[in-house]
């Protein structure tokens, strides 16, 4: 494979008409990779802390997201239970999966009962589940979640209601400012294994574009955005 | 698919005459254009974004040796291995070794159009190793067996009663009488059939729409959520993409993002936008064990000498398919091959070498609709017109229209001969008003076409008459 490589690379430079480049320009380029710099932000990125909250809640609901606002983590079981609910679905044999983060493990489920509740990756017979985002893009109404072992990947695509958790103090302007906190907080410069953008629940227009909530993923996303965090 | 881009006027003449496929098209061309515009009307610096996009993929362009191999060292770091293909055979060989290395009976496969390209499905068959396409329209034309006529609607061409018979014919297990009239009830039986496909698959293969220098990450954009499924279920990842779709910078990758959703779809984000980065890490609940990236060139790497180069920053928003007189006419099957629409018509002679898609630079008006709304500004007329006049050049020197041409420049280098003849020609059809609707030996033009009579007088003989009757 290294031929192919090689082979790459030299058609590359010979079309570019050069050879690899001088080390001033490498360290040049290098230089950049390491500092990089936001191009266009465009204004609806910007604003005041409150006016950051509404526009994400506003554009999350253009993206056919329900959005509510609460008081603290100790809400969150009321709201859910309140929600599903609406549907139908509280107390009916529906399996809910939440994230095992120690903030969630803490409020009391005790409504819920214990067959119906657990903590940690998603399997597919699970119909609903719980994760907290690692921020809000206010710029698109879009949740930014971190793959991690308090946050499996798995609980944004195969349920078929997602809940999610956005504290008011993660909700920020453009997608900029995601990639900004996650190199402040991994030194060693390693991505998570997946930063998952999510903007509304599902969809496809594939037959007739005929648009569709709920394709492979969810049906329905709720976001709860929480005051204290 | 092998192509069959000869057959353009053939098949472009058949889709004409198809009723069904009109009426896809009719659909099509006011769906995704209006989304686009209203899009795009929400925010003002949509034109600055397009700009700073061009820019950023001609840097990557101009230094694509470079961020190439920085792309690879950080996948490395982060645990997974790129592989390298010259041409599609090199890549089908790395992937059906790698799903063989894995024991792979079944393998999803969200959409890709390098996966497309190369055919990998046909070879993961052949080898004994089920593909399944998860992308709701993708999986329509696979059941099908037909290639995607769009690039981000594969199935754009077919009806809802087209979709239910084709699953009726494949669904066997279900029962024959139910009802498919419903794209709700279409949607929700493919989506129970291919959840037992996501959990029981031994590897995902995706495509990527962005390779990230500075993270060795992959950028994938779904709406449905069938790319996530199909590489964190199963326990091996392969993606294949071809070696102009890096960006340096996160932050470059945001850029191409603001621009793609709002270009393809007239989403300001498409639902799933996932950036990943390896393997599964030690204490991660999910994900793939194994992270392989194949970067295909296939003809890439020698279109950066100028001035093809530019066609190379494409991001396959499918905007100017949308938007083209010729494409929203015909669709994307009469292009013969995966690419369509003007993108195709450009991309595909230098893929296949201009003597293989002869008709392709000429599927064209040159209205220059497709250059106003590429979000990184590709002047597909300009590209077009250079492949027409390579085409020219390819030609044999006895061919008819060179002779025609070579006629044509000595009568034109020759002022008094070329004014005798004029004369001549504008006696006999000079009407000064008006059209004809019969042409001697051009009844074929004429057929759908009127021509404008020329003037009873040339230009010259008008201006020197002008000038007496001043004097």
């Amino acid at each position: 494979m290294s031929t192919a490589r090689s082979h790459i690379l030299s058609t590359i430079r010979t079309a570019l008409g050069r050879t690899a480049l001088n080390d001033a320009r490498q360290a040049d380029l290098q230089a950049h990779l390491k500092n990089p710099k936001p191009r266009v932000i465009p204004a609806r990125g910007q604003g005041s802390r409150e006016a950051l909250i509404e526009r994400f809640i506003d554009e999350a609901r253009r993206a056919d997201a329900s959005v509510e606002r609460i008081g603290g983590f100790a809400d969150i079981p009321e709201n859910v239970a309140e929600y599903l609910g609406r549907s139908n679905r509280f107390g009916k044999d529906i399996k809910l999966k939440i994230t095992p983060e120690e903030a969630l493990k803490n409020v009391d489920w005790q409504d819920f009962g214990e067959n119906h509740l657990d903590f940690g990756a998603a399997s597919p017979d699970d119909d609903v589940s719980i994760a907290i985002a690692y921020a809000g893009v206010a710029e698109t109404g879009t949740l930014a979640m971190v793959s991690g072992p308090n946050c499996p990947v798995s609980l944004h695509f195969l349920v078929e209601t997602q809940i999610v958790v956005l504290v008011e103090s993660a909700i920020i302007g453009p997608y900029e400012e995601v990639w900004g906190l996650l190199r402040k907080q991994n030194n060693k410069v390693l991505m998570p294994r997946a930063v998952n953008f999510i903007t509304g629940p599902s969809r496809t227009a594939d037959i007739e574009q005929t648009l569709l909530l709920g394709a492979h993923g969810p049906k329905n996303l709720h976001i709860l955005v929480v005051r204290n965090g | 698919m092998k192509p069959a881009v000869d057959s353009f006027s053939d098949n472009a003449r058949d889709a004409l005459k198809d009723v069904k496929l009109q009426d896809a098209l009719e659909r099509l061309s006011h769906g995704f254009p209006e989304k686009r515009r209203k899009a795009i009307e929400r925010l003002p610096e949509f034109d600055d974004l397009r700009d700073a996009a061009r820019d950023l993929k001609n840097h990557v362009l101009e230094h694509l040796d470079f961020y190439l191999e920085r792309f690879e060292e950080k996948v490395i770091e982060a645990g997974g291995t790129v592989h390298w293909a010259r041409d599609a055979a090199e890549a089908q060989e790395i992937i059906v070794g790698l799903c063989r290395d894995h024991n792979a009976k079944t393998v999803t496969k969200s959409k890709s159009m390098i996966g497309e390209e190369i055919a990998i499905n046909e070879h993961l068959e052949a080898a004994g190793i089920t593909p399944v396409e998860t992308d709701m329209g993708e999986y329509i034309i696979q059941l099908r067996n037909e290639p995607p006529s769009h690039l981000i609607a594969p199935a754009i061409h077919l009806s809802k009663d087209q979709v239910g018979d084709t699953f009726r014919d494949n669904h066997t297990h279900l029962s024959k009488a139910r009802p498919l009239e419903e794209p709700r009830v279409l949607l929700d039986e493919a989506r129970d059939i291919l959840r037992e496909r996501f959990i029981n698959a031994d590897v995902g293969i995706t495509g990527a729409n962005m390779l990230v220098a500075e993270t060795g990450s992959l950028v994938i954009v779904t709406n449905e959520g069938n790319a996530d499924l199909t590489m964190t279920l199963p326990k091996v990842h392969i993606a294949v993409a071809s070696i102009e779709k890096i960006v340096p910078t996160l932050e470059d990758a945001s850029t191409i993002l603001r621009v793609l959703a709002r270009s393809a779809t007239g989403q300001d984000m498409s639902v799933y936008t996932s950036i990943v980065t390896g393997p599964k890490r030690d204490d991660d609940l999910d994900g793939p064990g194994a992270f392989h990236v194949v970067l295909l060139d296939s003809g890439r790497a020698a279109m950066l000498g100028r001035p093809m180069r530019e066609m190379l920053r494409c991001i396959r928003c499918a905007a100017c398919l949308n938007h083209c007189p010729v494409y929203k006419s015909i669709g994307g099957h009469a292009y013969g091959w995966v690419y369509s629409g003007p993108m195709g018509a450009a991309l595909v002679p230098n893929l296949l070498g201009v003597h293989n898609a002869r008709a392709l630079p000429h599927a064209s008006t040159l209205c220059g609709t497709c250059e106003d709304v590429c979000p990184v500004r590709i002047p597909i007329p300009k590209l077009l017109r250079l492949l027409r006049q390579r085409d020219f050049m390819t030609e044999s020197a006895f061919s008819v229209n060179k002779r025609a041409m070579r006629l044509w420049a000595r009568i034109a280098a020759r002022p008094r001969l070329y004014r005798c003849l004029h004369k001549i020609f504008a006696g006999l059809f000079g009407k000064g008003a008006g059209r004809y609707t019969h042409l001697p030996f051009l009844r074929k033009w004429t057929v759908t076409r009127d021509f404008p009579a020329p003037a009873k007088k040339s230009f010259i003989d008008d201006i020197s008459l002008r000038k007496c009757n001043k004097k």
